[in-house]
């Protein structure tokens, strides 16, 4: 291991950086490495560059023009809580399981949350990097993204 | 990492603006000692109606650890209201 990489670590193991810079320093290293150690160093550092590329948060921002004035409304939620959320999701009882399966077909959405698998959890997250909603009307401007 | 600090600023007139940093860390240590008396209970009412208690607990500690970058902010004609936990 480089002397550079084990003070990246130690800076880590302080607190002193979190997890993501440190993955970005050891990441910007890899261009420093060795013409031997250059396939392997390659291999390695592809994926915390690809992990870097990863939405974080999602963000919702609403703009309305009411008859008062107008209101702005922006909140951003970690992509992390969202995880969070899906793996207590797993912890609903099956009755109401039902109830909400049956309350979201009667609203013409066909979808059984029971689904909803710590599993399946990493492709949905992937899935929303890509989400952009953007609904604009005279009134109010709605936009959902991931940042 | 659990959030340490919860910030809300209230603008509720022109001259009327309040700031609150309240550090997370003393409500949780407040806290504490209920959940250690309600983790037995809890632990005996998920275990006769046949949940996983460490799945439970474990989803349950990642909400908390996971709050930490919620920004909600709400800026309305007659008031605005941010909060950040952090």
């Amino acid at each position: 291991m480089s002397e550079d990489r084990r003070q990246i670590l130690g800076m880590l193991a302080d607190g002193k950086i979190s997890a993501d810079e440190a993955e970005r320093l050891i990441s910007a290293l890899g261009g420093s490495a060795g013409p031997q150690s250059g396939y392997r160093t390659a291999q390695i550092d592809t994926k915390p560059a690809e992990r870097t590329n990863r939405a974080k948060y999602l963000r919702v921002v609403v703009e309305a023009n009411d008859m008062d004035g107008n209101t702005k409304v922006n909140v951003r939620v970690p992509m992390q809580l969202l995880r969070a959320g899906v793996r207590l999701s797993a912890l609903i009882p099956p009755q109401a399981r039902e109830q909400v399966n049956a309350a979201l077909a009667r609203q013409g959405v066909a979808f059984d949350i029971s689904q909803i698998r710590p599993e399946n959890l990493e492709e949905l997250i992937e899935q929303l990097n890509d989400l952009t909603v953007d609904v604009d009307n005279d009134r109010a401007r709605v936009r959902v993204f991931c940042e | 990492m659990i959030p340490m600090v919860l910030a809300v600023r209230v603008h509720a007139s022109p001259d009327k603006t309040v700031r609150v940093w309240i550090p997370l860390i003393l409500v949780w240590l407040l806290l504490l000692p209920f959940v250690l008396l309600l983790a037995p209970i809890a632990m005996i009412v998920a275990l006769v109606l046949g949940y996983n208690v460490w799945r439970g607990a474990g989803a349950i500690i990642g909400v908390f650890t996971a709050l930490s970058g919620v920004h909600v902010e709400v800026q309305a004609p007659g008031a605005c209201v941010l909060v950040h936990i952090q």
